[in-house]
C-alpha cells in the first residue's frame, strides 16, 4: 500500500480508506504479510574494518602469536579487548593461560562485516540473510537491529479481473492532476478519472456588499452626477438645528418625548450666536420677513437640549447655514430616529435622504423639475405630486412614485423653505429642499416586504441575499 | 397628520354637488392635500395638521365647495350679544372664549363626527388639552347666559358630570371618571380647579369634563361652544375654527362679552386678516408669470376674498384659516388652485458631476477589499442596548427616553454591532466573515453637544478554531492595498485577550487594533465561537490619505 501511495503521490492513509472502499465492494482483497526490517546499530557500524575479535587476532600475529591481555588492553582499549577475547576463545582462535593471550589459528569474519555494511541504511531483510547464523549472531550482539512491520497487499481479486478491467477502460484512474505529475511528466503514465460534473457544487460562502448600502451608493451617483455635493454631521444635535432652525415651534407635537429620542445634556450654543437670536426673534415676532411667527416665549434651554437627529434636514439647514453664497447645491445622507417601535414598515432608525439647492432664481417648479430628475435616475417614470404640509416649508409637496409590481408609494417630502427658516440661518435666496427615507423606496425597488430584512443579524439571510436584487435595481435605473 | 374618519354618504350630503362621484371627491381631496382611504361605510381622510378647519366634515365640505366654485367666500358676523362671562382667571389657566351658533343640524352621526372633530382640536392644536381645551353644550339646556369662570375648591363645589347623572365632588370626578385620570392634573392647584358656571350651576370643569345637564344631543339645534387654555391667541383661533365647522349650516353666530379684570373682549372674533401679497414675489417663488385678476379667481376657490391692484393684491384671510403666517402661505395656497402637475416642472441645470468627499471614497475602497477578502458587509442599527455596551466598553451615550431596552444608547464602538450580528448568527455555516463601515458617537469635549461621530471600519471572524493569523494577515493586507505599512504593537483592550492584542499604528499614530475576543465576553454574550475582530479608524485613513 505504501507503494501505492508513493506512485499516486498520496498519504498512505487515503489510500487506506480507498482500499478498503474497494474491499468492501468486492474488488480487491488484502493481503497481510510480516516483513523484517534491519539496520545496524552504532556499534556495528564501528566494526565495518573488523569486528573485535579479529583486532586481538591481528595483534597476537604482530607480537608473535602471543602476548599478556594487559598489553592487549594498552593497544586496543578494555572494552575492545574484553568482547574480543571473548569472542575468539568462543570461536576457538585463542586460548589464556596465567593472563597471557595464546593464538591457536585465525580466522575472518568477512561475512558478518558485508551484512554489517548492507544495513547501513534501515533495509528490509531478504529470507536468506534473515535465516543465516551470522545474521542472527549479529542480531544477538546487537550490532544490528531488527524490527517486524506488517505489510498490506492489495490484490485485485481473480474473480473480478474482468470488472476491474472495464472500470479502468472507463477511466477510473488519477483524481487530481497535480502540479507534481505534470512537472514529473508522469502524467502521461496515469488515467485522469472524470468527474461527476453535472452533480451539483458544494455551496460556497460570498463576500459581498449590502444591498441598502449598494442602494445608497446608486442614490449618491444620481447626486453627484446633478452636481450636488455630499455633507454630513453628527447624530447628536440641539434641538437647535433638528427644529428651531427650521421654525418648528417649540411646543410642536413632532417635538414631543414621544416622538424623538433625547440624550443628556445641552449644547454650547454660543458658537451660533447669531442664528440662535435670530430664531428667537422670528420664532416670537416673525422676525422682520414679514410673518406672524408663533407668537410665544421661546425658550434658548429647549433649543439647546440634545437629541439623536430625527430627520437629516438636521444637516442640510446647518450646512446652508455655513454655505450662505449661491449656487449651493448639498445632499446628505445619514441615519436618523424616531421613538417608534419596529415593525414590517417602520425602523427607530432609518437612513434619510436630504438635500437642498440654493440658487438667485430657484424655485418651486424648478424644484418638481429636480425631483423629477432624481426619481428618474431610480428607474421611476411615473410620479405624481400632492400639495403636502411641513412647518419649514411653503409650498410643500408630498411625492408618490409608481413602481412596477408594487404600486403607488409615498416616496419623499420637499418644498421651498420658507421665509422665516430663510431669515433664521440668513439665506437671501431661494432655497428648495426635500428629504426622503430610503430603505421604502429600497424595498419597492428591490421587491422587499419587510424593511426590517435590511438591518438583519441572520448572516444567513444576508447570504441568501442575490446581487441580482440589486442588479434588477440598478438596470431598471438604466432603462 | 390627523386621520378623520367620516360617512361618506353624509359627506357627499354637505357636499351638495350634483353628480359628484366618491372617486372624484377623492381626487379633489388629493389636490387639496388630504390622502384618502374609502372603504365600503367609511372614508379615512388624512388631513394636513396645518390645517384644523378641515379636521371636520363640515370643513372639508366647505374647503370642497369653494375649491369647485359652488360657493363664495363669505364673512360672518356676530348676529348679537347673548352671552356675558365673567372671568376670575385661574392662574394654570387664565383664558376663555366662548361662542353660540344656532341652526345646527346633527343627527346620530353627525354628532360622532363632531366629538371625533374636537378630539382631533385637543390632540392637535391642545396639544392633548395642555395648551386648549373645548366644551361643547346643547345652548338651549344652559340654566343661564351669564357665566363665570373662576378656580373653585374641589372639595366643596359639585357638578352632575357627563355620562354619569348624579351629582358629585369635583374631586371625585378628578379621581373617579377617565377623564379625571388622564387630564385632572393638567390645571389643578392645591385643591383649585377650573370651573365654568352657568348661573350657580357648575357645567364644565376645563379642560376635564361637561356637566350632563348641557350634554350635546343628536337633536341638538343650538350649540354653545367654550375654548379655554393657557394662551389667549390659540384660544380664539380654535374658537374660530369650530365656528367655521358649526356655522356650516347657515345659523345665526351669537356673540359672548367677556370680561376680564384686565379689560373686555367680545368673542368670537370673525375679523378677517388683511395680508398684501407681492405678484412679482409670487411668481418668482413659484416660476410661472400670474396675473392679478386670474390670482383673484384663485384665491377665491381657496376662501380668500381678494381686491386686485396692478402688481400686489390685497387678500382678506378668513378667520379660521390659522396656519396664514406669511405671504408665502397665499403662495402655496394659488400653486394648490393651479395644481401642482399644472405648473410645470423645470430641470435643473448642469453644472458637470461633482466629486466624492473623500471620506466616501476612501469608505468605498474598504468595503471592496474587504468584499475582495471574503468578509460579507453586514449593516446594522447604531442604536444598541445598553446591556451590551456596558460588558464592552464605558462612556457610551444612553437615550433619555427610550422606548425599549433594546435601542436605549448609541454605540461607540462598531465591533459591538458584529458581535450582535455574530451571536445572532450562530446557526450558520462557519465560518463567518463580516465587516461593516459605519459611524458610531463618542465624547469629545470639544465639540459643542461633548459627542461627535466616528467613521470606522471593523471586520470579525469567527470559526469553529480560528486561526489568529487570518485576521491578523487580512487587515495587513487591506492596509498595504491603501499603499500604508502598518506596524502592529503590542497592546492591550478591554475585550482583547492579553497576549493576542496588537495596536496598528502608522507613523506612531494608532489607526486602530486587532485581537481576539476574551472567552468570558464571549460566554457573557452568548457566543459560543472563538472570534478575532479588527477595528480601524476611517477619518484617520482618510486624513493620511489625503495629507
Amino acid at each position: 500500500m505504501d507503494e501505492i501511495a508513493g506512485l499516486l503521490n498520496k498519504p498512505v492513509s487515503s489510500i487506506a480508506s480507498l482500499v478498503e472502499l474497494l474491499r468492501a465492494r468486492g474488488l480487491v482483497e488484502i493481503l497481510e504479510e510480516e516483513k523484517l526490517y534491519a539496520t545496524t546499530t552504532s556499534e556495528g557500524r564501528q566494526y565495518l574494518e573488523a569486528l573485535p575479535e579479529e583486532r586481538v587476532v591481528e595483534v597476537l600475529k604482530q607480537r608473535g602469536g602471543e602476548a599478556p591481555i594487559r598489553d592487549l588492553e594498552q593497544v586496543l582499549g578494555k572494552n575492545i579487548v574484553s568482547i574480543g577475547i571473548g569472542w575468539a576463545k568462543k570461536r576457538g582462535w585463542i586460548v589464556i593461560e596465567k593472563g597471557i593471550a595464546k593464538l591457536v589459528r585465525e580466522g575472518s569474519l568477512e561475512e558478518h562485516r558485508k551484512l554489517l555494511s548492507m544495513f547501513l541504511e534501515r533495509r528490509e531483510v531478504p529470507q536468506d540473510v534473515s535465516n543465516s547464523d551470522v545474521f542472527k549472531e549479529l542480531v544477538q550482539r546487537k550490532l544490528i537491529v531488527v524490527e517486524r512491520v506488517k505489510v498490506k497487499h492489495v490484490k485485485i481479486r481473480e474473480d473480478r479481473l474482468e470488472l476491474a478491467k472495464k472500470l479502468l477502460e472507463l477511466g477510473e484512474g488519477v483524481s487530481h492532476l497535480t502540479h507534481e505529475l505534470i512537472a514529473s511528466g508522469r502524467w502521461r503514465y496515469v488515467k485522469l478519472k472524470p468527474y461527476n460534473v453535472e452533480a451539483l457544487p458544494p455551496i460556497k460562502i460570498v463576500g459581498k456588499k449590502h444591498p441598502l448600502k449598494e442602494f445608497i451608493e446608486m442614490v449618491r451617483e444620481i447626486m453627484l452626477s446633478l452636481g450636488f455635493e455630499e455633507v454630513r454631521d453628527d447624530y447628536v444635535v440641539p434641538e437647535f438645528w433638528n427644529f428651531d432652525a427650521l421654525f418648528q415651534a417649540q411646543d410642536h407635537p413632532s417635538r414631543d418625548i414621544h416622538d424623538v429620542l433625547f440624550v443628556p445634556g445641552y449644547a454650547d450654543l454660543s458658537t451660533y450666536k447669531d442664528v440662535v437670536e435670530r430664531a428667537k426673534q422670528v420664532h416670537e415676532t416673525g422676525g422682520s420677513c414679514g410673518s406672524i411667527g408663533w407668537g410665544y416665549r421661546w425658550s434658548y434651554e429647549k433649543a439647546s437640549k440634545l437629541l439623536l437627529r430625527s430627520h437629516t434636514t438636521a444637516v442640510t439647514i446647518k450646512w446652508l447655514y455655513l454655505r450662505k453664497t449661491p449656487p449651493v447645491r448639498i445632499f446628505t445622507i445619514g441615519k436618523v430616529f424616531r421613538r417608534d417601535s419596529i415593525d414590517s414598515r417602520h425602523l427607530p432608525e432609518f437612513t434619510n435622504f436630504d438635500g437642498v439647492v440654493m440658487e438667485k432664481d430657484f424655485n418651486f417648479k424648478k424644484l418638481l423639475g429636480l425631483l423629477e430628475q432624481i426619481v428618474r435616475g431610480l428607474g421611476i417614470t411615473k410620479l405624481r405630486f400632492k400639495p403636502s404640509y411641513f412647518p419649514f416649508t411653503e409650498p410643500s409637496v408630498e411625492g408618490y412614485v409608481y413602481v412596477e409590481g408594487y404600486g403607488w408609494i409615498e416616496a419623499f417630502g420637499a418644498g421651498m423653505f420658507r421665509p422665516e427658516v430663510l431669515e433664521i440661518v440668513g439665506v437671501k435666496h431661494p432655497v428648495g429642499a426635500w428629504g426622503m427615507g430610503l430603505e421604502r423606496l429600497a424595498m419597492a425597488l428591490m421587491g422587499v416586504n419587510d424593511i426590517r430584512v435590511f438591518y438583519t443579524r441572520d448572516v444567513e439571510q444576508l447570504r441568501s441575499w442575490r446581487r441580482s436584487d440589486v442588479l434588477r435595481c440598478v438596470k431598471r435605473a438604466r432603462h | 397628520m390627523p386621520v378623520i374618519r367620516l360617512d361618506p354618504r353624509r359627506l357627499l350630503r354637505l357636499i351638495d354637488v350634483k353628480n359628484l362621484e366618491l372617486s372624484k371627491l377623492v381626487e379633489i381631496l388629493f389636490a387639496l392635500k388630504c390622502e384618502c382611504e374609502v372603504s365600503e361605510n367609511e372614508i379615512a381622510i388624512e388631513v394636513p395638521s396645518d390645517r384644523p378647519d378641515m379636521f371636520s366634515a363640515e370643513g372639508i365640505a366647505r374647503a370642497v365647495r369653494l375649491f369647485l366654485g359652488v360657493e363664495e367666500p363669505r364673512k360672518l358676523a356676530i348676529d348679537r350679544i347673548g352671552i356675558e362671562v365673567e372671568v376670575e382667571p385661574p392662574r394654570k389657566r387664565p383664558y376663555i372664549a366662548v361662542a353660540l351658533v344656532e341652526g345646527v343640524e346633527l343627527d346620530e352621526r353627525g354628532l360622532e363626527e363632531l366629538i371625533e372633530f374636537q378630539e382631533k382640536l385637543h390632540v392637535t392644536y391642545g396639544r392633548n388639552r395642555r395648551k386648549v381645551a373645548i366644551g361643547l353644550h346643547d345652548a338651549d339646556k344652559l340654566p343661564s347666559t351669564k357665566l363665570i369662570y373662576k378656580a373653585v375648591n374641589i372639595d366643596e363645589y359639585t357638578m352632575v358630570p357627563l355620562h354619569v347623572g348624579r351629582r358629585e365632588k369635583i374631586r371625585w370626578v378628578l379621581e373617579n371618571t377617565e377623564q379625571g385620570r388622564v387630564y385632572g392634573l393638567l390645571a389643578l392647584e392645591g385643591n383649585l380647579h377650573p370651573a365654568i358656571f352657568a348661573g350657580s350651576e357648575i357645567i364644565a370643569i376645563p379642560p376635564v369634563l361637561n356637566s350632563d345637564i348641557t350634554r350635546l344631543e343628536p337633536t341638538s339645534k343650538r350649540v354653545f361652544v367654550d375654548v379655554t387654555g393657557t394662551d389667549l391667541e390659540s384660544v380664539l383661533k380654535v374658537l374660530n375654527v369650530i365656528v367655521n365647522t358649526l356655522t356650516f349650516y347657515g345659523g345665526r353666530v351669537v356673540g359672548a362679552v367677556i370680561k376680564y379684570p384686565w379689560g373686555t373682549i367680545t368673542t368670537p372674533n370673525l375679523e378677517w386678516r388683511r395680508m398684501e401679497l407681492d405678484l412679482r414675489y409670487a411668481s418668482r417663488m413659484l416660476g410661472i408669470e400670474l396675473k392679478p385678476c386670474e390670482v383673484a379667481k384663485l384665491l377665491k376657490r381657496m376662501g380668500y376674498i381678494v381686491n386686485a391692484g396692478d402688481d400686489r393684491v390685497v387678500v382678506e384671510v378668513p378667520p379660521h384659516r390659522v396656519d396664514i403666517l406669511h405671504p408665502i402661505d397665499l403662495v402655496e395656497d394659488v400653486a394648490i388652485a393651479i395644481g401642482y402637475d399644472y405648473l410645470g416642472r423645470e430641470y435643473l441645470a448642469s453644472y458637470g458631476r461633482s466629486e466624492e468627499d473623500p471620506l466616501v471614497l476612501v469608505e468605498r475602497l474598504l468595503r471592496e477589499l474587504a468584499v475582495g477578502l471574503g468578509y460579507l458587509e453586514v449593516n446594522t442599527f447604531a442604536l444598541m442596548p445598553s446591556r451590551i455596551l456596558r460588558e464592552l466598553s464605558n462612556d457610551f451615550l444612553a437615550i433619555e427616553n427610550p422606548l425599549t431596552v433594546e435601542f436605549d444608547s448609541i454605540r461607540n464602538m462598531l465591533v459591538a454591532s458584529l458581535l450582535m450580528v455574530l451571536r445572532d448568527s450562530q446557526h450558520a455555516s462557519m465560518p463567518i466573515k463580516i465587516f461593516e463601515v459605519g459611524d458610531v458617537v463618542v465624547r469629545d469635549d470639544r465639540s459643542p453637544t461633548k459627542w461627535r461621530n466616528k467613521t470606522m471600519f471593523a471586520m470579525l471572524l469567527a470559526d469553529s478554531v480560528l486561526k489568529f493569523e487570518d485576521i491578523h494577515g487580512d487587515v495587513y493586507a487591506l492596509l498595504k492595498e491603501l499603499g500604508i505599512e502598518p506596524s502592529f504593537r503590542r497592546c492591550t483592550k478591554r475585550i482583547a485577550i492579553e497576549g493576542r492584542t496588537a495596536c496598528i499604528y502608522v507613523d506612531n499614530e494608532e489607526i486602530g487594533w486587532v485581537g481576539e475576543i476574551k472567552p468570558e465576553i464571549l460566554e457573557n454574550l452568548d457566543i459560543r465561537y472563538p472570534v478575532a475582530v479588527a477595528e480601524l479608524d476611517v477619518d484617520k485613513l482618510v486624513r493620511m490619505l489625503w495629507a
